[in-house]
């Protein structure tokens, strides 16, 4: 069964350069996109910077609405996008768990049925809790949002590249808890420039470049396109994460 | 004691034969239908009373659960070795009970509810009245207040029982004779339908399904017959706010089915909903005309007839004011029940779009919370501060246009007060309001929700600011003489008038503030002029003859206006005035509603 479908979507964005006396022009995020989500599937998203894969991930969550095109969601979605401060940056890690868990359609009671286990899905001491989320350091703010959405039990997850602010334990715990929620039946999408764990964990995996899907393969062929199309951008990629300057590539 | 234990499904043919003489081999006499929510510990008192029936006939018990693992190894462990059938599965209570009924075979379905419990007796009284009437198709009887329940408990079974609060269908609550009967003497709690006549229940009704299914039945004129001794003990609410949301949800019930099957309305389910409509519409006539409480006066002496007859049926007459206060619970709560399921019918308000609405107000609850809470960090004087903005206002303008420009007016400061408030409220609100979506890209662009609710959540937290300063300037007014207590209802319109208007300023500046960033640089300067057009710090009659209309176009002025007759002249607006007022407060609001939606899904890119 399907989770979600999106049928020729289109995505796009006003061009946010003045041009005095004239109407905006739109530039598109995504084109044509059409991709189905069934149950229980483990989707990864590849691409270079700016292919659209946060675009993608935000039109699954509904956080988008396609300019052209339909998008279709059977259940709650929830998505970990950014790791930001959420609530508010003078709230405490508790009081954004709150906020943010109504925000994603959580009722009352469902909330209060679920706000324990979500507490220790953060790995966060009572302590760490209680204080201010500006206190908190990216790992610490992405527990927080991680625990959330899986305490959610969503239909959908979406989780973008956010997971490399993580150690190592939260990294392979995350991981975990994403292959578990997809036994449960939850389709997790997750966009990743870490090729070794896409071609390890997921089920499917679409290429995306400029806003269009070049390839939705096995990750295995999908890898291999992708290395062998943007081979020299991805090692610059990754190459820039590990703090070294690219000054340039041999063939 | 004659105990037996239960028939298994179909497993044990011959206590089956034995005891059915109407139904087939083989085919148990009675299936016993329970849609169980998560209440296990009630659950298990209900089928401890089936397991102890005295010389029951054959029967099969069936049971769905709302997905609750639980409840089925409560009943296996309770019905060992499969002699009962557990379904697990979601949905309305009436979709369980239509689950229940395809896998039913006795030729008598009873319905419990998971919090009755049956007589020893119930079920040989059921077999016995079965046999004696084979032209009767429904056979039931009341629900009844448990032994060992609270004072309060047994309050509010007897006010149910009562005239006075539930008219006709108090024959649901007490024992009554013997007798033939009609839809309305049952209740879905304890209640046997023959096989041949059932129908299926409207899942789409919440509360009422039974009613929809008696209505039927009576249509097709199938004998009724209600006995006292088919009594259940039906668990009382143990509060007054789950008396009160149990009789909203009854009259939400009741409104959905009236308005679907209009031929069901009997005048006792549509006299409370009349009766909110008169305490909201009719009795505040009586600013203007005294007569309009005449009803008003006649009700509450009922209701205090009805609480004494309560308190005498119980022996305890200290229970009389509970009684009264419990017999108005049931007019008013069933009564704006009936009103929005009529509503929700009428607009097809599914459950499923009424949960989400539930979520949606949930999270305006939980804004307005959050931005209090945001208010009264690093802050000593905290979330008093905008209580402070008016009272310095208050005496900066005192001091300048009293002593300074001699304005020509007598009790100026709380002539200037009465003005000062509601433009203090709508000033401050806007200001903050402007940028409540531009200043939260981490809300807009983490998951989708109502937009609006972000700048309507900052005009509810500051409307809660203003309440407050309302309340201290009327309570200083009646200490110091000046209130006249008998206009103050007609505050209310006013009030809503400026959330109202305040909210759709709101919605319409934080929208544009995300598009375009200029507006917010000149705000202040536009409040600054419109201030001086409003009669805040001068009297109305200084105003030159040309700006006079703005008495009857500026929603602002005829605000302060408003105000102003009430707390400062004491004295009442013309009723045509207030409804031009609310009539352009609410078209303004919702002009402003629908394009603030128009333009939301453009939000999340642009934040």
């Amino acid at each position: 069964m399907l989770a979600g479908r999106l049928e020729n979507v289109w995505v796009d964005f006003r061009d946010q350069r003045r041009r005095l006396g004239r109407r905006h022009a739109w530039r598109s995020a995504l084109r044509e996109i059409t991709l189905d989500l069934p149950e229980g599937e483990k989707l990864a998203v590849i691409g270079g910077n700016g292919s659209g894969k946060t675009t993608l991930l935000r039109t699954i969550a509904g956080i988008y609405e396609p300019t052209r095109g339909s998008a279709e969601i059977h259940g709650r979605v929830v998505s970990v996008i950014e790791v930001d401060s959420g609530a508010g940056r003078d709230m405490t890690g508790r009081e954004n768990l709150q906020l943010l868990a109504v925000l994603f359609g959580l009722s009352r009671s469902e909330l209060r049925r679920r706000y324990d286990h979500i507490l220790s899905l953060t790995g966060l001491s009572a302590d760490d809790l209680d204080q201010p989320v500006y206190t908190y350091s990216a790992g610490m703010k992405l527990r927080l949002h991680f625990a959330l959405a899986v305490g959610c039990a969503p239909v959908v997850l979406a989780v973008d590249e956010t997971l490399s602010v993580a150690d190592e334990a939260f990294q392979a715990h995350c991981i975990e808890s994403m292959d578990e929620l997809s036994r449960r039946g939850t389709t997790v999408v997750l966009a990743s420039h870490d090729l070794d764990l896409v071609t390890r964990w997921a089920d499917r995996t679409v290429v995306l470049d400029q806003g269009r899907i070049l390839l939705d393969a096995t990750p295995a062929e999908a890898v291999a396109y992708y290395r062998d199309r943007f081979g020299d951008q991805h090692a610059a990629h990754r190459a820039g994460e590990a703090g070294v300057r690219v000054v340039g590539f041999t063939s | 004691m004659g105990t037996r234990p239960p028939t298994a499904v179909g497993a044990v043919a011959g206590s089956v034969a034995a005891a059915s003489e109407p139904g087939d081999l083989g085919r148990p006499f009675v299936s016993i239908c329970i849609a169980s929510g998560r209440r296990e510990h009630l659950l298990r008192r209900c089928l401890k009373s089936v397991l102890d029936q005295n010389n029951p006939p054959s029967f099969e018990l069936l049971l769905c659960a709302d997905d609750d693992p639980a409840v089925k190894s409560l009943v296996d462990s309770m019905f060992p070795s499969g002699s009962a059938v557990t379904l697990l599965s979601r949905g309305s209570p009436a979709r369980l009970r239509n689950i229940l009924l395809a896998r039913a075979r006795g030729e008598l379905l009873l319905f419990l509810d998971d919090d009755v419990e049956l007589e020893p007796h119930f079920l040989a009284r059921l077999h016995h009245l079965a046999v004696d009437h084979p032209e009767a198709g429904v056979f039931g009887g009341p629900n009844v207040t448990p032994r060992g329940s609270s004072v309060f408990q047994v309050t509010q079974g007897a006010v149910l029982a009562s005239l006075a609060a539930t008219g006709p269908v108090r024959r649901r609550y007490g024992r009554h004779h013997p007798t033939l009967a009609d839809e309305r003497w049952f209740t879905l709690c304890n209640l046997a339908i023959r096989r041949e006549v059932m129908v299926e229940f409207d899942p789409g009704l919440v509360c009422a399904e039974e009613n929809a299914v008696l209505g039927e039945l009576h249509r097709r004129r199938v004998p009724m017959v209600y006995d006292p001794d088919l009594a259940a003990y039906h668990e009382r609410r143990p509060t007054w706010r789950s008396f009160a949301a149990q009789m909203l949800k009854y009259g939400r019930g009741r409104g959905q089915l009236l308005a679907r099957r209009p031929r069901l309305v009997r005048p006792a389910f549509v006299v409370p909903s009349l009766l909110v409509l008169y305490t909201v519409l009719g009795a505040p006539l009586a600013l203007w005309h005294r007569a309009a409480l005449l009803p008003l006066g006649l009700y509450l002496l009922a209701v205090a007839a009805g609480a004494a007859k309560v308190a005498r049926s119980v022996r305890r007459v200290s229970v009389a004011p509970a009684a009264a206060g419990l017999i108005a619970t049931v007019h008013g709560c069933y009564g704006v029940g009936v009103l929005l399921g009529v509503v929700e019918t009428a607009v097809q308000l599914t459950p499923s779009r009424r949960a989400q609405k539930a979520r949606w107000f949930n999270l305006l609850r939980v804004l307005v919370i959050r931005q209090l809470r945001i208010r009264s960090k690093r802050s000593l004087v905290a979330i008093a501060w905008p209580l402070v903005g008016p009272g310095f206002l208050l005496a900066l303008y005192v001091f300048v246009f009293r002593s300074v420009f001699h304005v020509p007016v007598e009790r100026y400061p709380v002539y200037l007060f009465a003005g000062l408030l509601p433009w203090t409220f709508l000033v401050q609100t806007l200001g903050t309001a402007i940028v409540s979506v531009s200043t939260e890209p981490e809300l807009v662009r983490r998951a989708r929700f109502p937009y609006e609710l972000l700048p309507i959540s900052t005009v509810t937290t500051m409307s809660l600011y203003f309440l407050a300063c309302l309340v201290v300037f009327v309570v200083f007014l009646g200490a110091s003489g000046h209130l006249v207590l008998g206009v103050l209802p007609a505050l209310i319109a006013p009030v809503v008038a400026l959330y109202l208007l305040v909210a759709a300023l709101s919605l319409m500046l934080s929208l544009i503030d995300v598009f375009n960033r200029d507006l917010r640089q000149i705000l202040a300067n536009l409040l600054t002029v419109w201030f001086f057009l409003v009669p805040i710090v001068y009297a109305q009659n200084m105003l030159g003859e040309r700006l006079l209309i703005l008495r009857s176009i500026d929603p602002a002025n005829m605000i302060v206006g408003e105000f102003r007759d009430v707390l400062y002249y004491g004295s009442l607006s013309r009723p045509a005035h207030i409804v031009e007022l609310m009539v352009v407060c609410i078209a303004v609001y919702v002009l402003a509603l629908s394009i603030f939606r128009r333009f939301a899904p453009l939000l999340p890119k642009e934040v």
